[in-house]
């Protein structure tokens, strides 16, 4: 079956803040900011919107319905979607497909979240916990750790690394070094602050070699991406600013999470490399060919081992990719130039369409001090435990209209 | 391109599942739960296997079971030739609550307009849209409390024959008047109970069905339309507008709008009988009946069996139970059954042409249309 094109029209995001601190700043709130800001981008009517995706984590059933309801009650079909830390690209891709399927020529991504402060809790204590058999796992393996149970997973997973290929903490210490320094840039970003390596090194040890400015925040925030197809691309001549999605792919857990007893599998190593190889195969692309990255650095240990996940380098390499610093501008990659979660935040069910929100910009030449130059390629990766994973490649969709645009 | 649909019903078809799940690389999952913390679905469907397919969470309070289905049929139509919709809930004990209290709940502007019409009352707030209804249309056409009471009198008597149904038990007309008042028209067994409960059904294209020699089993999507609420919902004067009214109408609209059936060729319906007011206002919604003519439908008896249509043969939510995620995916399911000829005892006799409403309030409402994909093909299995 031939696949129509799809792109991405208009993007808009709120600045991710700690949770509580805008007051009255609810979710209905966060969602109206991000739409309206889209739906400007774009240059269209919410009325134009076919269907619409909503991605949240925490939140009672049809709380899409309460955010968009604001835009306008046009009777549309809206859907409320989660994935834990990848619920906004899971929102993304369905988007995609149902823009793929031929019925609808325009379909809207949202994703927000408020958020409790303090790490992840559970809210359904009287039921099997949807992530139990990587506690169960992660404690054959190491034993049971007291504490928040992101860190240790990642934490482990970045001990089995140094274990294994021989990195270093000043690896890890390095890329939210780099992340952090990317956020000075980035007004959307919950902090904007540089940190030294000295600084990052010795901030408060959260588990083994994740130090605290190695761990994403919790935070509050919405972000909207809105996907057409070429039929509505072109009448409402949107060709400057459409990018398309080149090929994404979602990819669940595969048996080796569970059964190799690595916690770098257990922390869903596997199914990125999947998905990736997914999507690459669907182009004439290969990794080295991408030019900017925004992926999941939820925890430095999982940017580390991401980069081999998606083949930027060889497995076991990362920590030489990071000494060559071609993860930063100057380099062969820019990964993370928004500042990643680490920097700018981790609103669950925003995250994956500020990610995109952030390579559109890129490739539409919109980034301002963040703009890596020529971008032409760019690569995203959105995980979440339990889980799922999202890899999508983008880029400019009509790159002749854009240079028109200019003259 | 069709979408056909066949219902998990036993060990043989759960191993040709497994094989298929294996073997495609396209299969694709859906699951949906309102009540979980995020990627249930895949903590459910990894005990299958972990293949590595696409797994998406997704809810839409009482409707979250049938639009499940609709984004399932959605993916198979751009492409996946198989998709799986699974739907569960467990439930806790008692009337819906609520786990976030500091923000602002996704229904809250629904029940300032229940306020504002009818006054919120210390009933269970679940029933209260409902039993307001029921009361709007006695009010405005002359129905009685008899005929909400018939219509729950009808469904726990199909239930009887129904193994899956949460009740097994029928109760005379007064029984089931004087049972305990919930909210107005409503008594106790006039409203659904909380259930625990999954159900899950495939969907499959042409090719998948013919490649696997299903026809004789298939049944196909002949249209699926949601709709969210219309500017009516907070802007009317209509208690039955805001118990959904005018979503069930506009996806009926939709659905009917796709095919050359109209409401009076319908054989069976299974639809969303959450309070048995909400019933009698969708035999209007759906155009089964004239706009306020429901209770004429319930005299003449054309909503079981020897009637124009049979409604809710399965006991309905009423019955049967009402799991959130997994209603929409069993009222489908016995739908399924009746077209295939296997719904034994609760079989509808010649029954062609299937229609499907779940509805819920925040919200969403999706109607549905099925018939046997391959009719010539079918094998019409007799008790």
């Amino acid at each position: 079956m031939l696949k129509r094109r799809v792109f991405v029209i208009g993007c808009g995001m709120t600045k991710f803040e700690k949770p509580g601190r805008r007051e009255n700043f609810d979710y209905p709130d966060m969602a109206k900011e991000a739409v309206t800001k889209a739906l400007k981008d774009a240059k269209i009517d919410y009325k134009e919107i076919k269907q619409a995706i909503v991605g949240f984590c925490y939140g009672e059933s049809t709380s899409g319905q309460r955010a968009l309801y604001q835009m306008g009650m046009t009777g549309i079909p809206i859907y409320n979607v989660n994935n834990n830390c990848s619920t906004g690209s899971t929102a993304l891709y369905m988007a995609k497909q149902l823009v793929e399927g031929g019925h609808n020529d325009c379909v809207l991504a949202l994703g927000f979240e408020k958020m409790e402060r303090g790490s992840l809790g559970v809210k359904w204590t009287d039921r099997t916990f949807p992530l139990d058999k990587h506690q169960a796992i992660n404690s054959e393996l190491y034993g049971d750790s007291k504490g928040p149970r992101a860190p240790i997973l990642f934490g482990n997973a970045g001990e089995e690394h140094m274990r294994k290929y021989g990195s270093k903490p000043e690896h890890f210490a390095k890329i939210a070094y780099k992340n952090h320094k990317h956020s000075v840039n980035n007004p959307y970003s919950q902090f904007r602050d540089e940190y030294t390596m000295e600084q990052i090194m010795s901030s408060p040890v959260i588990h083994r070699v994740l130090t605290k400015l190695q761990c994403c925040p919790t935070s509050d925030g919405s972000a909207c991406c809105i996907v057409a197809n070429e039929d509505f691309v072109r009448p409402h001549k949107l060709e400057p600013q459409a990018v398309e999605i080149l090929a994404m792919e979602m990819c669940t857990d595969l048996e080796s999470t569970f059964s190799e007893k690595s916690s770098i599998k257990l922390v869903g190593y596997d199914m990125a490399k999947k998905a990736a190889e997914k999507v690459f195969a669907q182009t004439n692309y290969k990794p080295q060919d991408v030019d900017v990255v925004e992926l999941h650095d939820c925890f430095s240990a999982n940017e580390l081992i991401t980069y081999e996940a998606l083949g930027l380098c060889p497995e076991g390499k990362a920590h030489e990719l990071i000494d060559r610093n071609d993860n930063t501008y100057g380099g062969k990659y820019v990964i993370n130039p928004s500042g990643g979660l680490i920097s700018k935040g981790h609103p669950l069910g925003a995250t994956g369409l500020a990610q995109c929100s952030e390579l559109c910009w890129q490739l539409r030449g919109e980034a301002d001090k963040r703009q890596v130059k020529n971008c032409k390629l760019a690569l995203q990766h959105n995980l979440g435990l339990g889980g799922a994973v999202v890899i999508g490649l983008y880029k400019l969709g009509f790159p002749e209209s854009k240079m028109q645009s200019k003259l | 391109m069709a979408t056909f649909t066949k219902s998990l019903i036993s060990q043989q078809i759960l191993n040709q599942l497994k094989k298929c799940i294996h073997h495609s690389i396209f299969l694709k999952i859906d699951y949906k739960t309102t009540y979980s913390e995020s990627t249930c679905g895949q903590r459910a469907l990894y005990q299958l296997g972990m293949t590595g397919i696409p797994i998406y969470n997704t809810n839409n309070n009482g409707c979250t079971g049938s639009a499940t289905m609709i984004l399932a049929k959605q993916l198979v139509e751009s492409g996946s030739d198989c998709v799986m919709a699974l739907g569960f809930e467990k439930m806790e004990r008692g009337t819906l609550g609520m786990k976030y209290t500091d923000r602002v709940h996704p229904v809250d502007l629904l029940y300032k307009q229940v306020d504002k019409i009818d006054g919120f009352t210390s009933s269970a707030p679940s029933a209260q849209p409902f039993g307001n209804a029921g009361e709007e249309h006695m009010r405005k056409y002359g129905s009685k409390p008899e005929h909400f009471a018939k219509i729950a009198y009808k469904s726990y008597k199909h239930s009887l024959n129904n193994p899956y149904a949460q009740f097994q038990q029928e109760y005379t007309l007064d029984q089931i008047k004087n049972a305990p008042i919930v909210h107005r028209v409503l008594t106790k067994l006039q409203c659904c109970p909380t259930s625990d409960g999954s159900a899950c059904v495939i969907l499959a294209n042409e090719d998948f069905v013919k490649k696997h020699k299903l026809e004789n089993q298939a049944v196909e999507i002949l249209a699926m339309e949601m709709s969210t609420d219309l500017e009516s919902t907070f802007t009317t004067n209509s208690s039955m507008v805001v118990a959904g009214y005018d979503m069930s109408k506009n996806a009926a609209r939709k659905a009917f709008g796709k095919v050359n059936f109209k409401p009076q060729d319908v054989d069976v319906v299974e639809l969303h009988d959450c309070f048995s007011a909400n019933e009698m206002i969708t035999y209007e919604a759906l155009g089964l009946c004239e706009e306020g003519k429901g209770h004429k439908l319930v005299e003449r008896g054309d909503n079981t069996y020897g009637g124009k249509y049979v409604i809710n043969p399965s006991g309905g939510l009423i019955s049967k139970g009402n799991p959130l995620g997994a209603t929409g995916i069993a009222q489908c399911t016995e739908l399924c059954w009746q077209l295939r000829g296997i719904a034994g005892k609760r079989q509808v006799k010649d029954a062609k042409l299937a229609l499907q409403h779940n509805i819920g309030l925040g919200g969403a409402c999706v109607v549905s249309l099925y018939k046997l994909g391959f009719p010539e093909k079918s094998i019409k299995h007799k008790l």
